[in-house]
């Protein structure tokens, strides 16, 4: 049951998603949803968690999460637009380059999303993360600075999320 | 037609052709890391624009909350696909090279 009441928010957002895709709130869907999320949730958790006591806390303040999809929203098409202007009017082709650059963010959940955040902006992928140090292939480099590459690649993402919620783990 | 259903209407066709342009891109270059970065171009910025025109374009339905759902699936797990697929050519060995082909 504790592990039930300790994740109460995955239950609810599980069974919303349930009532969602049935296409109804009645009392039975929210029912079924409840007890289809619970059966997933204690599945997930005695197979997959880490039962040790150092899983990753998946905290993400609210105002942090929508300022990063504001970011990312906007550097996807920005890059877009870029990756546009070389396919089309770039004669040579574009060198990509595998850079390594290094994150401030100290919560592996945040590294994770700076690494997808970075892999969903056109241009750039990101082929490893190693403790504080990212590899990525960038389409188009703009510097060899190590200062200036962080500034270019991570820069947005990590005021995003380094601002306020990182200080609070 | 309302503001919204226009929108939609632009945001489709925008999503549209920067799927078409990410399409030129693949058959332009060779180098399997161009392909891959050119690659979320349509995934990503062309899939996004496509998915927020259908938003648009409805009511607040199951309809649109099943396009949300859909849209926000694809950005925690789209990502995680191209990287698997990067890092495996990555870790194997697979040099950048420069194109020798002006497409």
């Amino acid at each position: 049951m504790k592990y039930i009441l300790r994740s109460w928010q995955t239950i609810v957002i599980s069974t919303v998603f349930w009532c969602i895709l049935n296409e109804s709130f009645a009392l039975n869907r929210l029912i079924e949803g409840v007890v289809v999320s619970v059966i997933t949730y204690l599945f997930i958790y005695f197979l997959f968690a880490d039962q040790s006591g150092t899983s990753i806390s998946y905290r993400l303040s609210i105002l942090a999460l929508i300022k990063l999809t504001i970011i990312l929203g906007w550097n996807i098409y920005l890059s877009s637009l870029r990756a546009i202007k070389i396919i089309l009017f770039q004669s040579p082709s574009p060198a990509p380059t595998i850079v390594h650059v290094h994150t401030k963010a100290i919560n592996k959940w945040h590294k994770c999303l700076i690494a997808n955040a970075i892999t969903l902006t056109p241009g750039t992928v990101t082929l490893n993360l190693t403790n504080d140090e990212l590899i990525v292939l960038w389409l188009y480099p703009t510097s060899d600075e190590p200062n200036e590459m962080n500034k270019a690649i991570l820069g947005p993402f990590e005021k995003a999320l380094c601002e306020r919620s990182l200080l609070n783990d | 037609m309302s503001i919204y259903g226009t929108l939609g209407n632009i945001l489709m066709v925008f999503g549209i052709v920067l799927i078409a342009i990410g399409i030129i891109g693949l058959h332009k270059y060779h180098d399997f890391y161009i392909r891959a970065t050119i690659a979320s171009l349509i995934d990503t910025a062309g899939f996004i624009s496509v998915a927020m025109g259908l938003l648009l374009h409805h009511k607040v339905s199951f309809f649109t909350l099943k396009i949300g759902i859909i849209i926000m699936l694809m950005l925690l797990l789209n990502p995680l696909a191209t990287h698997i697929i990067v890092r495996s050519a990555y870790l194997s060995g697979h040099g950048e090279k420069k194109e020798d082909k002006n497409a």
